[in-house]
């Protein structure tokens, strides 16, 4: 049985503890880890942010008139269904020990804090739960090389699609989140593709994982073949459903962000 | 004879009815359902993002828990040989790759490196071949479970190989844990390195050797 193997089932025995827990939490009969000589843990609390604010962005979206030129911004990806944050999915969130006996690990990283002598093994008294020290572990997984992107679709008054291009990097440094209304089409509108007669565009900005950003022409097409086809099957193509489409169709563990220029349209 | 499986009391004996009763012990499977939901969903959450990340996590969550009831009806599940919750893993594995898998069939974006991964982990469980082959990785993944748990236990890891081997699997580079433990790099690898030998060696006594859960001539604990 080679290294990696033995890599791979011990993360994998690390998540089966993660179960565990979660379904003892859920047991009243198991007592709640703490350390020893402190009080109870505090509860843990869930923020969930006000109705109207989740709604805000597909609310805003909805209000936009279409005129000679309309431009719509969709609301961020990465959204769970009914939820205001934009998390990023985290491949290797959640891993942690099979910290069934904490003071294993303890023991050696307490060590490293305390600026006592070397001695792998001195006993030393517990300081760190199992909670605490998976979040130590988090720190030592290996980061993503991030990286970001925007996707051109260009779409005739028939809705066929007509050209797609893909700018890697096309803002640089700066994140998508960060972008003003209107930045995204005004960046990407008329870059590799040119179309005669009415027409939209829909800039699909993402970033995140480098590994999970389209590496090809081929891949940016297919892309947008999904984020289209899948608006176009719900017969609805309003910046709030490409939005959602977008989101749907994108790897997970990226940020997407939307925005749509109709030109010629009355 | 196989040692069972050490979990969390409620769990084990929540196992062992549904089990023993072919799945017609229905309360005790619904308190199944309501304990492994938890933990299957955040194992699908942190696999999955995007809009429907979820609604997905959900979909799947289900899929898993039928798959876990359909085995338990059919006497796939012995709690001698792996804890529940570990037979249900390697369930939510398989049908993670599945799903993967039928997603791109269907024309979706699924990253290259999802889909190597996920077959990779089923790979290394010998899970290649499909439902059948759930009940013997759980078992190796249960004997994994107790190499690690188990203090003096089959894989007799010292503490630093213990810490080491675990911070490795969560992404820990050598480099990283040599800094964060005030090691040297090669002190770092050279206990993981032993670590990883102790468990392949504890694992070939089980019987367990190379990435498909095959048995060898010899002797069972």
């Amino acid at each position: 049985m080679d290294d990696r193997t033995l890599n791979n089932l011990v993360r994998m025995a690390a998540e089966i503890e993660e179960i565990e827990r979660a379904a003892q939490a859920g047991s009243s009969s198991s007592p709640r880890l703490r350390l020893a000589g402190t009080s109870a843990e505090r509860p843990r609390t869930t923020k969930r942010l006000p109705l109207a604010v989740r709604l805000s962005p597909f609310a805003a979206a909805a209000a936009c008139v279409a005129a000679a030129v309309m431009i719509g911004r969709g609301p961020s990806g990465g959204t769970p269904s009914g939820g205001g944050a934009t998390p990023v999915a985290d491949h290797s969130s959640g891993r942690g020990a099979t910290g069934q006996d904490a003071s294993r690990e303890n023991k050696l990283l307490a060590r490293n804090g305390a600026g006592e002598g070397p001695g792998i093994g001195s006993a030393r008294p517990v300081t760190m739960t199992a909670e605490q020290f998976r979040a130590f572990m988090r720190q030592f997984e290996a980061p993503r090389e991030l990286s970001s992107g925007v996707l051109a679709i260009y779409q005739d008054a028939a809705g066929v699609v007509r050209c797609v291009s893909w700018h890697p990097q096309a803002f640089g440094a700066t994140p998508i989140e960060k972008l003003e209304p209107g930045e995204l089409v005004k960046a990407t509108y008329g870059q590799q593709c040119s179309i005669v007669g009415p027409h939209r565009l829909i800039a699909v900005a993402v970033s995140g994982p480098k590994e999970n950003l389209p590496s090809s022409a081929e891949r940016a097409q297919e892309l947008a073949q999904c984020i289209v086809g899948d608006a176009m099957i719900k017969c609805d193509a309003d910046p709030p459903t490409l939005s959602v489409a977008s989101a749907s169709c994108v790897p997970h563990g990226l940020h997407v962000m939307m925005e749509t220029l109709a030109m010629g349209r009355p | 004879m196989t040692t069972p499986p050490a979990t969390g009391g409620d769990l084990a004996e929540l196992g062992r009815r549904c089990a023993g009763s072919r799945g017609g012990d229905r309360a005790a499977f619904e308190q199944l359902h309501t304990r492994l939901t938890p933990g299957i969903r955040g194992f699908f959450t942190r696999r999955s993002a995007g809009g429907r990340a979820s609604e997905l996590a959900d979909e799947l969550t289900q899929r898993v828990m039928i798959a876990l009831f359909e085995a338990m009806a059919e006497g796939r599940y012995d709690p001698e040989r792996s804890a529940v919750s570990t037979f249900t893993y390697a369930i939510a594995s398989n049908i993670w790759l599945r799903h993967l898998r039928e997603a791109r069939a269907r024309g979706g974006v699924v990253s290259d490196n999802d889909l190597d991964r996920a077959e990779e982990d089923a790979r290394s469980l010998g899970l290649m071949g499909g439902p059948s082959d759930h009940a013997a990785s759980a078992e190796l993944l249960e004997a994994v479970r107790r190499c690690l748990r188990e203090r003096g236990g089959p894989g007799n890891l010292t503490e630093d190989e213990h810490t080491i081997v675990l911070a490795a699997a969560a992404g820990a580079s050598d480099r990283a844990l040599a800094e964060r433990l005030g090691l040297a790099a090669s002190t770092i690898n050279a206990k993981k390195q032993s670590g990883w030998e102790k468990l392949r060696r504890a694992l070939s006594r089980m019987g367990f050797r190379g990435e498909v859960p095959e048995r060898g001539e010899g002797e069972r604990e």
